[in-house]
């Protein structure tokens, strides 16, 4: 004897699974968080390589490389590291999103499914010593992609904070259950982020990648010249994601 | 300004150069694998069954806990919590809630076929006759928690030793504000051609076993509760191949 399911759509949570959703919807706010960042230049080729049409390159081709903390928020406590490539939409810049490593499985999920931000699960580390602030990423535990350190030489005002980010661009792949053609959907998702920065500092930063992996190239944008290296304090609130256009 | 000429190539998954996993099928060696069936009550099972699947009575909880020695994505452990359902007079059991310990394993479920995966402990063994399997989320807060003791060996017929397939509400957020969700009732492969029949089967045994789910806001695994728990099935070596799903029901536009 069977009967009918009670489980209705208009009850249906924004993620998996329905009994307990993994991630609320946006927006999502991170509380205090902490982060180094450093700009770069790069090689045209390399950044051309990764970067999906219908997005331009900046020229110069720069890209960025961070580290950060979030201490609390609505996706857990976690740290990330990420690398972007400068670009443009229509005209207008903003970062396109190459790689994430990320320490819990909330951000993880959160990111690929409903931004389209690549995220990966690794060991990242920020921490304050007395040479300022350094972080890395490894992964597997112990095998280290990327070491990064910016000294606190100078305090910035915090309205300088708006050159520190621009809006950025993930491409989600979601793959076709069931193998049909086209076996993926591919989007351009732009997401919108509010920056509150409370502490900003700039310092000689330094990057460097001690060991390599056939499967995390964190290497793959040659650091051919640091432009500007920053620590900063604040808020991030994640907003809504926008559909920019759909791939064929 | 320079206008990017593509030399993009998609990959199957995230990131998209160096994509987290291939395409399906997977190949998986069975290390170990408990079956645990349990009766609980109806009316907590249908609230929460999305429109089409129907409960097949009496209502029936299955916990399976595996311990996969090899894998596309390595060695790792899983333990899941289903309900006996039927599809247009199929029987196949919902999967309402997992937890694994291989991140890899999370997004391939989640993105693929909509097994709705956490990350979290989960440890299947043996203490002394006794096999001991338990998951937690975080660690240390114990979801589940099973304690069986192998019985009689079985002569099962190849490919028939798992039972039912598995079917998932697959959920994946529209990038819009306002945009409908993409939602898809998929089973897998049917589980008779789910052992690999070129690889030796399983071992299998019935057991008798000892069943505790417990819950927390986040991870709550006792929403089924446990009247009474049913012979398990303990399952050793073996191979099971993992294919594209199958669509039973798309969702999408009914939202």
């Amino acid at each position: 004897m069977a009967d009918q399911g009670r489980l209705t759509l208009d009850r249906l949570p924004y993620s998996m699974p329905p009994t307990s959703p993994l991630y609320p919807p946006p927006p999502i706010m991170c509380r205090d968080v902490e982060s180094i960042m450093i700009n770069f230049e790069t090689d045209r080729d390399s950044a051309v390589s990764l970067l999906p049409t219908p997005l331009e390159l900046a020229d110069p081709p720069t890209g960025t490389l961070g580290i950060l903390y979030i201490p609390y928020g609505a996706i857990g406590t976690y740290y990330e590291s990420l690398m972007t490539l400068n670009c443009l939409w229509k005209g207008e810049p903003h970062r396109y999103d190459i790689c994430f490593l990320v320490t819990n499985d909330v951000s993880m999920a959160f990111g690929r499914e409903a931004l389209g931000a690549p995220k990966k699960l690794g060991n990242v580390g920020l921490q304050r010593s007395k040479e300022g602030v350094y972080g890395w990423a490894e992964r597997p535990v112990g095998h280290r992609l990327l070491n990064m350190g910016v000294p606190l030489e100078e305090r910035l005002p915090v309205e300088q904070a708006g050159m520190l980010f621009a809006s950025s661009i993930c491409l989600r792949i979601i793959p076709q259950p069931n193998g049909a053609e086209p076996t993926i959907s591919a989007d351009l998702i732009q997401i919108p982020v509010r920056r509150q920065v409370t502490e900003l500092w700039r310092g000689s930063g330094s990057i460097s990648f001690p060991e390599q992996s056939a499967v995390d190239d964190w290497s793959v944008l040659p650091v051919n010249r640091i432009t500007d290296s920053f620590y900063s304090i604040g808020h991030v609130e994640i907003l809504g994601p926008r559909l920019l256009q759909t791939l064929k | 300004m320079t206008q990017t000429t593509s030399q993009f190539k998609f990959t199957y998954s995230m990131p998209p150069v160096g994509g987290t996993y291939p395409r399906p099928p997977f190949l998986y060696h069975r290390g170990e694998e408990l079956i645990v069936p349990f009766d609980t009550e109806a009316d907590a099972a249908r609230a929460l069954l999305p429109p089409g699947l129907e409960l097949r009575e009496p209502a029936r909880g299955i916990v399976r806990m595996v311990r996969h020695e090899h894998s596309p994505f390595g060695v790792y452990s899983g333990a899941y919590l289903g309900l006996r359902v039927t599809w247009q007079e199929e029987i196949l059991i919902y999967i309402l809630m997992g937890i694994v310990d291989s991140y890899v394993s999370v997004l391939v479920g989640r993105e693929v076929w909509g097994i709705p995966k956490k990350l979290g402990t989960v440890n299947l063994g043996w203490s002394g006759e006794i096999l001991h399997g338990y998951a937690e989320r975080p660690e240390g807060v114990r979801v589940l928690e099973v304690t069986a003791q192998l019985r009689d060996q079985l002569q099962t017929p190849p490919g028939q030793e798992r039972g039912p397939g598995g079917v998932f509400l697959r959920n994946i957020p529209s990038p819009e504000r306002d945009g409908r969700p993409v939602v898809h009732l998929i089973k897998n492969e049917d589980p008779d051609s789910c052992e690999y029949p070129d690889g030796p089967g399983p071992l299998v045994w019935m057991a008798n076993a000892h069943l505790t789910l417990s819950g927390s806001a986040q991870d709550p695994w006792d929403v089924l509760p446990i009247l009474s728990v049913r012979p398990a099935r303990y399952l050793k070596g073996g191979t099971t191949l993992l294919n594209y799903g199958k669509i039973l029901h798309d969702y999408s536009n009914e939202l």
